[in-house]
């Protein structure tokens, strides 16, 4: 795919480099003329040096055929400018941007943002997740929370240890994804898998089926 | 007041010599008038006689907008010094919580294609100052050569 990376610092040296990994052509747009030399120097790909918010800065660094714009400007509105100036003006179909400001996430996508990240609603979430005891917690939050992977790690106080999976009562839109027994044993359930003590389990559901979904395992 | 609630309500975003001018004209007209800037210093900009209210924040922030009711504004003028900052704030004001004039002053005139499209009414001042120039200049009526 043809990227182009559109401001940022140490992020976007880490990413560049990631992405050349992954053979990727890539275009670099910087505001600031030492990193730009500094990128110049250690990466082989096309530099441009000026503000990426100005539309004959993304002129002269020839986007018009590329496939992703990535905005990495620390600041929100800057980056806002840029992903609509690459879509509207430059024609590039998916654009992607980090934002300061989390509550920025849903309103940059309802202005037409395609995928936007923000690095303290994520590392919120991790540090909960990290200093979670109970025996369920959620894994991963997907597509903004419509979707909910939760894993949990079965108990002899809970209601589904020793019981098969067609015998409990799970909501609509729920589902047991994956089992992992002991080290290396993961496997995908069926209906007659009996679930043990010592299981983690991956649950999938919807935000509005998910305590019924805990119900239905721990029987609490 | 009942009726007037949703027509007399104004918000303007930043408070330098523009947007000092456009909340007072409003006020003049009988608007309610909430004006923010990031910076406390610019409200002293505003007239002794000014009656709106003065909001320290970030306007780029949905808590500010929520904080002043911008679902209750009919107007919205956008004119920091930051063409990126009124476009951002302009969008939200039209798109997501639909008031009906929205006006944003941009410096750089290719900020156009970041609003063309939607409700958004935009001031340009160097297109301003170019057609004045032009007109006290008589080079308007001048033939080209």
């Amino acid at each position: 795919m043809k990227i182009v990376i559109a401001g940022g610092r140490d992020r976007a040296d880490f990413l560049i480099s990631f992405l050349m990994n992954k053979k990727h052509v890539l275009t670099v747009i910087n505001d600031s003329p030492e990193y730009c030399k500094y990128l110049a120097s250690t990466h082989e790909i096309p530099i441009i040096y000026g503000d990426p918010c100005k539309e004959y800065v993304l002129e002269e660094a020839h986007i018009r055929e590329y496939d992703v714009l990535i905005a990495l400007k620390p600041d929100d509105a800057d980056n806002l400018a840029i992903c609509q100036c690459a879509k509207r003006v430059f024609g590039i179909k998916k654009v992607v941007c980090t934002v300061s400001n989390p509550k920025n996430v849903d309103v940059f996508k309802r202005l037409g943002v395609n995928t936007v990240i923000s690095a303290t609603y994520m590392i919120s979430q991790h540090i909960e997740r990290a200093t979670s005891v109970e025996s369920l917690r959620e894994a991963l939050s997907i597509e903004d929370g419509k979707i909910v992977m939760d894993e949990m790690i079965v108990d002899d106080s809970h209601y589904c240890s020793g019981k098969k999976v067609r015998n409990l009562n799970f909501p609509p839109n729920t589902i047991i994804t994956c089992v992992m027994r002991g080290e290396n044993n993961v496997f995908v359930p069926s209906a007659d898998t009996v679930i043990e003590t010592g299981d983690k389990l991956f649950v999938l559901s919807s935000p509005a089926n998910r305590d019924a979904a805990v119900t239905a395992l721990t029987g609490k | 007041m009942i009726f007037n609630n949703k027509k007399k309500n104004a918000i303007v975003v930043g408070c330098g010599r523009l947007g000092t001018g456009i909340a007072s004209l409003l006020s003049s007209k009988g608007y309610s008038v909430v004006v923010i800037d990031k910076d406390e210093k610019a409200f002293k900009k505003l007239p002794q006689s000014f009656s709106g209210l003065r909001v320290t924040g970030d306007a780029t922030g949905t808590d500010v907008l929520n904080s002043v009711n911008i679902k209750n504004a009919s107007i919205l003028a956008a004119v920091t010094e930051n063409d990126n900052v009124n476009s951002l704030i302009a969008q939200v004001a039209c798109r997501i919580y639909g008031v009906g004039r929205v006006f944003a002053r941009f410096s750089d005139t290719e900020k156009e294609h970041l609003i063309d499209g939607f409700p958004i009414d935009a001031v340009y001042p160097y297109l301003l100052s170019m057609k004045e120039f032009t007109r006290i200049s008589g080079l308007d009526n001048e033939e080209d050569i």
